[in-house]
């Protein structure tokens, strides 16, 4: 990492290290729908008009290059070591871990504007897939709500439990008709499936097979009283909602195509002029 | 066709697979004859990999073993690929020793190989999340071992070949992690929950990203980078079986079957 690197890195980071220790890990609603695409625009608007103005600076030219790049991903990697060892920490909500991804983020951006090498298609999908992606999961985290319920059959639910226990409206009213399970010999469960409907509609869910209730959320059937089986008497339903969840999807699919590309050209002759 | 006859198909498919890298070590201008002879062995093992989806009625790709039996056959793969490629005379032979040392595991390590597929892994992605990523696996053991050659070596020149194996390997295992990921929406209800595997798959994946950057930029001298696809390897062990050993893998959502 050079000098010019160090200079911007390392107070970021020493500042996000300051305030994890004062205030610890972050409190993501605080991110919330607005903040959270003010801060993703002000960023990208912000980065785009420091690129245009003053483009020729070595210190935009650093923090675009590919040393900035790789000196990140080891950042990553070693960011990442904490939430291997010990997920409990919730290391990945914490300002030092969100500091890095926002110098990564700046990486990518910087990388997408100024890029004017060879395999533009390759370049662009890979760089903003992965960009668009890790915004949408980042940012979107603060908007993402997850709540739960155990539902008896043949009754009806009109709100559920959030990770703190609290009850949630969920702004209609969900009926579970019937639930169904079968199992192999061993009595491993085979495929367990709920009959439910709310506004009017009916839907089965199965494990992999959520209701998409609306463009932002999903119903998932998750459990059942294990010790009864077929014979449960309630069952448990998941209900997601996460509004940035095509936003994901999109930069997913860019990414996608592009490690295609990766893998349909592999290493060609001649620099990326990566800087 | 029952895992009982595996020991018979992976001593077929190892000795050929051992004849042709012996052929392509001690014969170098009978190219074809040491290709034919993987080929053979690859053949063998494919057979028998078949044979048991079949009989499961569903895909050998569950547990433990049977991903090791698909690692065996991708090792293979890859290595005759690298072989017919670039011609290494020595890579077949490292390939069989992976292969056969997989099997072996296999053999020594009996493990339950019912019918039974739980609920969440009844997918569509199932097949190709986990094909993309013994693929990967097989092609970056193969970019391992001309790593470790180029830093026995102390030349350079196995680089150009660990790029475009390096390249092929990473694009395969995005292609593993973004399948993986949609998955998790559909089953689990988000795209991303650093569950441990997750977690020491975004580790690799960066350490493979690094090597192509600092490749790109030309900002390291080959040993680092050797250094760089050793380390990168061994953190994709940890991904596929190592990170089961540590105590945060007890809250893992990828523990399908507790007995492997």
């Amino acid at each position: 990492m050079g000098k010019r690197l160090a200079y911007i890195f390392i107070p970021v980071l020493l500042a996000a290290a300051l305030l994890q220790i004062v205030f610890g890990n972050p409190d993501l609603r605080a991110f919330a729908f607005p903040v959270n695409v003010a801060i993703l625009l002000a960023l990208a608007g912000g980065l785009y008009v420091l690129n245009r103005e003053r483009g020729d600076s070595r210190t935009v030219a650093a923090l675009a290059s590919g040393t900035a790049g790789v000196t990140l991903m080891a950042l990553t990697a070693v960011g990442s070591l904490p939430i291997a060892f010990c997920p409990e920490a919730a290391w990945q909500q914490s300002w030092v871990f969100g500091a890095v991804l926002l110098l990564l983020m700046t990486n990518l951006l910087l990388a997408v504007f100024r890029y004017r090498g060879r395999f533009r298609w390759r370049f662009h999908l890979n760089h903003i897939g992965l960009l668009v992606l890790t915004a949408a999961l980042a940012f979107g985290a603060a908007d993402m709500e997850r709540l739960r319920a155990a539902v008896n059959i043949g009754e009806r639910i009109d709100c559920a439990y959030d990770e703190a226990g609290m009850p949630r409206a969920l702004g209609y009213t969900l009926r579970v008709e019937k639930f169904e399970a079968s199992f192999y010999a061993n009595n491993a469960p085979a495929d367990f499936r709920a009959v439910v409907s709310a506004d009017g509609r009916s839907r089965t869910l199965r494990v992999n097979h959520p209701w998409h209730k609306s463009w932002k959320e999903d119903i998932y059937l998750t459990g059942y009283d294990a010790t009864a089986g077929s014979a449960s008497e309630y069952c448990i339903l998941e209900f997601v909602v996460q509004p940035w969840k095509y936003v994901a999807l999109g930069g997913l699919l860019a990414f996608l195509a592009g490690a295609l590309l990766m893998i349909w050209g592999g290493k060609k002759n001649g620099k990326h002029e990566l800087g | 066709m029952s895992w009982d006859s595996f020991g018979y198909f992976a001593v077929v498919s190892m000795v050929l697979a051992l004849a042709g890298a012996l052929v392509a070590l001690c014969r170098p201008n009978r190219t074809r004859t040491a290709c034919w002879l993987t080929l053979g062995g690859i053949a063998a093992l494919a057979c028998f990999v078949v044979g048991f989806w079949v009989t499961l009625g569903r895909p050998p790709m569950r547990t433990m073993g049977e991903t090791r039996l698909w690692y065996s056959l991708c090792v293979l793969i890859a290595g005759l690929l690298v072989y017919r490629r670039w011609r290494f005379r020595w890579v077949l032979l490292f390939t069989t020793v992976m292969a056969s040392v997989f099997c072996l595991v296999n053999l020594l390590k009996p493990e339950i190989h019912d019918a039974t597929l739980v609920p969440a892994l009844q997918s569509v992605f199932f097949v190709p999340h986990v094909v993309a990523y013994m693929f990967a696996y097989g092609i970056l053991a193969c970019a391992f071992l001309l790593a470790v050659a180029g830093v026995a070596d102390r030349r350079h020149s196995y680089l150009e070949s660990i790029d475009n194996l390096v390249y092929i390997g990473t694009g395969l295992l995005f292609v593993g992690l973004l399948t993986g990921s949609v998955w998790a929406k559909q089953a689990w209800g988000d795209f991303w929950s650093w569950d441990p595997k997750e977690t020491w798959a975004a580790i690799t994946a960066a350490g493979y990203l690094a090597y192509i950057h600092l490749r790109l930029t030309g900002a390291a001298r080959s040993r680092w980078l050797y250094a760089v696809v050793i380390v990168s390897f061994l953190l994709l062990q940890m991904c596929w079986y190592g990170y089961k050993y540590l105590p945060a893998a007890e809250t893992s959502l990828h523990l399908y079957n507790m007995t492997n």
